[in-house]
């Protein structure tokens, strides 16, 4: 690295160089999505790219990414170099992990990295994150009670080494994971990508007559931090910490997310001490993660525009206690980190909304719901997992929107294909009238998905179900949503645990409706007597 | 009678309809531009459609009237089309609201999403039910179907009728049953059926496809009507064509009646249809993109072999006109157009980051950039191209309106100067920097989405700011030739006039290759087949047998994404086209992803066919005819002082008239060339010249 500081770059050239560097990491971005064989990145967008700096800090990321994959990646990077410093990196170098410790908190998502290198010199990081079809392991299994028994673990490595392909990784991994073609496709897609992202800045170098990215980088994060502090400095200073409980995978036992936010002078710390201890299901979320849900909840609020980088992140501080069940150590088990760590953005929310209540949205019917299930029918094995969402919580100026992801980004599969992919038949997926939280405006509204079991054979099912208990808040005087509500042959059920479920068996999940803002008695008449005449009220 | 001789083009815009009439016997063309008549654009057309008969011929020599029209679009955009119900199966009446439940925008908080063109009041649910095999589950309640459809005309007063079942492709026998007792029952309805508008997998967008239809469907009716009656008062054959939004041309009373939904983007797909024309004419490789740049927006779309790319993932009446995912989806085949919020009246602005950004906010027309002296006083696009010298103050828009270089300089300076601390010139080129590698990205992620490598490509470029910037986009993208075509500022009545007729039609059938039953897939694309020629039957020459292109929809089991592979032509398809079938779409995954497919079975999703005329290109002879001819000196008007990149700084520029150009002189840049509606900046590092028909070429050094 050079000694002297970078130069200065002005304000025109930055957001040139900005807009071309985005757009090179658009490009990775949407041919790793365009050759991908997992249905969870092209269905769901679940990936990302970026590009970061040769201290792995980020400088560009693709515009369409999944919230946790940008703060978590930057992080993987970083351990990356813990391991392999720099001077020891070589042009042709791949390097990936699953750790959900350094990455994004579960094993189905691999990181890659490759180190960008111009006239010889290491200049950035090109990096990918996607979700693999299968990694081994008792897959949604909500008994699972440590890492081994959630899949293969890889450990930071380079699956190239100047160019030259580990054949031993590649087959260790080929031999633990259910569909080896799919995943090394998907392996073999996500270093393509990283390649594009190479040639992409080395051009961008080279047009511009820059040595390296340093310059650019320090302007764009130097800059964002300057408005993320200003930002900041809008909220009244002050510690609010508002409790936010969970359902656990047994409902008489809930989980509690203390949350304190402590704004400052100095920027702005969330703290979840208080929070409660790690437990012994797959409930727990690794430190990154919490943090990427916490920073992802902030960054919407106080600097939504502005794309993402490093510079969002410097004012801004998050801890947890160690072996608090949002910073659990290893070995514990973690697949089902999304659930925990999307509360992480209503816990974040919820205290927030004590400092500036005119700003923040009621909660939403977070986090994901789905089912997930496997069996045989008709001489072949099938087994599939797929969404479908909750209300958005209203907003300080308009309804919330109905059955909308929330915090993170997934489509529901269609009905005709899932009917098509698997011994299922749909018996109603409609919106459920009274389930959004009342009040000048209302959340959006839930939903209702009811199937019945076409099969000779049994399936087994997970239902990944939450807020049995705890509905969508409302704010300022809005009302909460409706609680979720999971049937099975018309009968309340816990979810939590794997049904065997045979022909002609009907299971309903009844997702909850987003909590309210401001009062309902100053609702707008009109909104109101639309509501009543759509059976929606 | 006698045989017909000319053909006339409408297309209506926004703010002008431009027609234009050829004379098949010289190939030579007549244009006209008039203002557009909002309240009822068919007027126009016809104020139009005379003014150019008076020009140049009798109206019994027009064998044919081809028309554009965003008539369909701005219906659903301004929320002005028919009170729509939609009938769907017991279970799913919410689909259209419940939509795919992503979010377009990940930090937007105030996230808005279109609200239903059928709000759920008139959303009917029916007893029914078919399996994804299209086998009868649930027999249909017909005597339920009357009760709600008489419900949702007597106490909803419906004007159009959606009918959307669940697996409504699979089987469509209840879908028919339900539009016959609709007819029957109230004949005077507009009824639209998923399986015959779409007739694609996926029950939201087939939905929301056919409801589009609908909702748009009474509307569309009256307009092809009122203009039909017009042209047959004006004694023009009262049987139009219509531009499609596929990019060719159909009868427009059979599609109105039938299917409307398929001409929503006809006005665009004429523009990306000439600048294809434009492309084959000009370029020995026809790949090109096309770059449109106006006042408030730029499209771009991807000539690739002569043809306009197509999609079939489209949406209309956005909520975020810039995107994706915020509007209304709909299962048609479209020219792919990719809008960027980037024009000349696109304002500059200082963000919260302190840098400078250009767009998405717009000055318009009125009041428009500050040189309009209009009283606009923030800085736009046009602003700092007039500051850097490329445009000419006194002959803006022919020399109709004059801008005023000062109101440009004060604005750039108060605004923006002064806070970055730079010189006016200094950012009147970052203005153009900036909002050019803002249009360049969106090119880059677009090819890359596409598969396509661009240095091969060429641009096109059209619009009153599109020769502007193309030249500096150009040297972004690294393309080494630029076209500036000859009557681009009516480029999409050349389209109408250059298109061919064709129908679209699609099917769903899902899977595996190796096990597909063919004597189904062959009964299915006859019925397409014989489904097109019945719609272009008007259009077709009385001998003509119509070209079918059969395309598969193929993808690797496992992946969501397929590929849409041609058939060869001209083959019997049966069991024996499957090998042709598999090597074809090895070829297109190569091409579109780089790499050759895993070894993998392979899945069909959906057949296509497109039914079209064989009739030959029509050659059009659109400029002066006489260029070739004048020397240089005759066609310089003067020298400016040009702002470039590569001399870091203003250099002396020749100006040219394009009128008085000669063809086929090789003349350096630097040069700005001055037409009417634009003007074509040329860099130090170019040259360009006119082909013998007057379009103009830049090649670059790359």
């Amino acid at each position: 690295m050079s000694a002297t500081a970078p130069p200065a770059i002005d304000p025109i050239t930055l957001e040139v160089l900005w807009t071309r560097l985005i757009s090179v990491v658009d490009e990775a971005a949407l041919t790793l999505h365009r050759t991908s064989f997992s249905t969870v990145v092209r269905e769901s967008h679940d990936y990302t790219c970026m590009l970061l700096d040769g201290a792995g800090r980020a400088v560009a990321q693709a515009t369409r990414s999944v919230p946790s994959f940008t703060g978590t990646l930057p992080i993987s990077v970083k351990a990356f170099l813990d391991k392999y410093p720099a001077e020891s990196l070589r042009p042709g170098d791949a390097i990936i992990s699953n750790d959900p410790w350094i990455g994004t908190g579960h094993l189905p998502d691999l990181t890659a990295a490759m180190p960008i290198f111009a006239a010889g010199r290491l200049v950035g990081f090109a990096g990918a994150i996607a979700h693999m079809p299968d990694i081994g392991g008792r897959r949604r299994a909500p008994d699972n009670r440590d890492i081994y028994e959630e899949g293969l673990q890889v450990p930071i490595l380079k699956l190239y080494e100047a160019g030259r392909p580990n054949e031993t990784l590649f087959e260790v991994i080929r031999r633990n994971v259910r569909v080896p073609d799919e995943v090394e496709g998907d392996i073999h897609a996500m270093i393509g990508s990283c390649h594009k992202m190479r040639l992409g800045l080395v051009d961008l170098l080279a047009d511009y007559g820059l040595s390296g990215l340093e310059a650019v980088a320090e302007a764009i994060i130097d800059r964002t931090e300057r408005a993320m502090r200003r930002a900041i400095a809008a909220i009244p200073n002050g510690t609010y910490t508002v409790d936010t409980p969970i359902d656990s995978f047994d409902t008489k036992a809930p989980l509690l997310i203390r949350c304190s936010v402590v704004v400052g002078d100095d920027g702005l710390v969330v703290d979840f001490s208080g929070s409660s201890p790690q437990n012994p299901t797959p409930l727990n979320s690794v430190m990154g993660y919490t943090m990427a849900y916490s920073m992802y909840a902030l960054k919407c609020v106080l600097l939504p525009q502005v794309p993402n980088n490093e510079g969002i992140t410097r004012p801004i501080r998050i801890t947890a206690p160690e072996g608090c069940f949002l910073n659990a150590a290893y070995p514990a088990a973690v697949e089902a980190r999304a659930t925990v760590g999307h509360y992480c953005t209503s816990a974040v929310y919820n205290s927030l909304a004590v400092a500036i209540p005119e700003r923040i949205p009621a909660e939403s019917g977070i986090p994901l719901h789905g089912f997930a299930i496997r069996g045989r029918h008709d001489g072949r094995a099938y087994a599939g997992i797929f969404f479908v969402n909750g209300g958005l919580g209203a907003r300080p100026d308009d309804d919330g929107v109905s059955t909308t992801s929330f915090p993170t980004n997934v489509s529901n599969t269609p009905v005709e294909i899932l009917e098509r992919s698997f011994p299922l038949r749909f018996h109603d997926k409609s919106l459920i009238p009274g389930s959004a939280g009342r009040g000048l405006f209302r959340g959006g509204l839930g939903q209702r998905v009811t199937m019945e079991v076409v099969s000779s054979e049994p399936m087994t099912l997970v239902i990944l179900s939450q807020r049995l208990n705890f509905p969508p808040r409302g704010r300022q005087g809005g009302a909460d949503g409706s609680r979720e509500r999971v049937l099975l042959n018309g009968e309340p059920v816990e979810g939590g645990r794997p049904f065997s479920v045979v022909n002609g068996d009907v299971f309903t999940l009844e997702l909850p409706g987003g909590g309210g803002f401001g009062p309902g008695s100053e609702r707008d008449p009109a909104r109101k007597e639309s509501d009543v005449r759509d059976a929606l009220a | 009678m006698t045989r017909p001789t000319h053909r006339i083009a409408i297309d209506v815009g926004g703010t002008f309809t431009d027609i234009v009439m050829l004379d098949e016997r010289s190939a030579t063309v007549e244009f006209a531009k008039i203002l557009s008549t909002p309240s009822d654009p068919s007027r126009g057309s016809l104020v139009g459609a005379r003014r150019i008969l008076a020009r140049a011929a009798v109206a019994a020599a027009v064998g044919e009237v081809v028309h554009a029209t965003t008539v369909a679009t701005n219906a659903v955009l301004e929320g002005k089309g028919a009170v729509t119900g939609l009938i769907t199966t017991r279970g799913f009446r919410d689909t259209l609201e419940i939509r795919r439940e992503n979010r377009y925008d990940i930090y937007d908080l105030g996230l808005k999403v279109p609200p239903p063109l059928v709000p759920r009041r008139r959303r009917a649910e029916v007893s029914e039910r078919v399996t994804f095999e299209g086998e009868v589950l649930v027999p249909l309640a017909e005597a339920e179907v009357r009760e709600r459809l008489a419900h949702l005309v007597k106490e909803h007063g419906i004007e159009a009728l959606a009918i959307c079942l669940l697996h409504g492709c699979a089987n469509p026998v209840h879908e028919r049953r339900i539009a016959e007792i609709a007819v029957e029952m109230f004949p005077a309805l507009a009824v639209s059926v998923s399986n015959e508008v779409a007739g694609e997998i996926r029950e939201f967008e087939r939905t929301s496809t056919t409801v589009v239809d609908a909702y748009v469907k009474p509307m569309v009716r009256r307009y092809v009507r009122r203009l039909a009656d017009g042209l047959a008062d004006l004694g023009l054959p009262n049987r139009p064509s219509i531009m499609l939004s596929h990019g060719g041309v159909g009868p427009a009373c059979e599609v109105a009646e039938s299917f409307p939904v398929r001409m929503i983007e006809s006005g665009p797909a004429a523009g990306a249809i000439a600048a294809a024309y434009f492309a084959r004419r000009t370029l020995a490789e026809a790949n090109a993109i096309a770059f449109d740049m106006g006042g408030t927006t730029a499209k771009i779309s991807v000539i690739r072999n002569g043809a306009p790319a197509v999609t079939t993932e489209y949406e209309v009446g956005h909520v975020h006109r810039f995107k994706r995912g915020s509007g209304h989806p709909l299962q048609v085949t479209a020219v792919e157009l990719l809008e960027i919020g980037a024009g000349g009246g696109s304002i500059a602005h200082i963000n919260e980051l302190g840098l400078l950004n250009v767009g998405p906010r717009s000055a318009g027309a009125d009041p428009g950039p500050a040189c309009y002296g209009l009283g606009g006083s923030q800085p736009t696009v046009t602003d700092s191209d007039l500051v850097l010298g490329y445009l000419n103050p006194d002959y803006f828009v022919g020399g109709d309106m004059r801008l005023d270089p000062g109101a440009s300089r004060a604005a750039i300076e108060t605004v923006l100067g002064a806070r970055l601390g730079r010189s006016v010139e200094e950012v009147a080129w970052g203005i153009h920097d900036v909002v050019n590698e803002k249009m360049a990205a969106a090119t880059r992620a677009h090819a890359a989405e596409k598969g396509i490598d661009l240095r091969r490509f060429s641009l096109i470029a059209f619009g009153g700011a599109g020769p502007v910037h193309a030249y500096a986009m150009a040297r972004k993208l690294g393309l080494a030739r630029v076209v500036c075509p000859y009557g681009a500022g009516v480029a999409s009545a050349v389209g109408c006039l250059v298109a061919t007729p064709a129908v679209e039609m699609v099917r769903t059938c899902v899977g595996r290759l190796d096990e597909i039953d063919w004597t189904a897939v062959t009964a299915a694309f006859a019925a397409m087949r014989d489904g097109g020629r019945r719609v272009l039957a008007g259009l077709l020459g009385a001998a003509e047998r119509p070209r079918v292109r059969a395309a598969m929809d193929i993808r690797c089991v496992g992946q969501g994404y397929s590929l849409t592979t041609p058939l060869p032509e001209g083959e019997a398809i049966g069991a024996g086209s499957a090998a042709a079938a598999v090597a074809r779409f090895r070829f297109r995954y190569e091409e579109v992803y780089g790499h050759s497919p895993p070894e993998v079975p392979l899945e069909v999703v959906s057949l296509r066919a497109r039914v079209e005329s064989a009739r030959p290109e029509v050659n059009l002879t659109l400029g002066p005819g006489r260029a070739g001819g004048g020397p240089l000196r005759a066609a310089r008007k003067d020298v400016r002082r040009l702002y470039f990149e590569v001399t870091s700084g203003f250099t002396d520029t020749a100006v040219y008239d394009r009128y008085r150009l000669p063809a086929d002189r090789r003349i350096d840049g630097p040069a700005v060339i001055e037409e009417r509606e634009t003007s074509v900046v040329v860099g130090p590092d170019a040259r360009f010249h006119l082909d013998a028909e007057a379009n103009m070429i830049i090649e670059l050094q790359t």
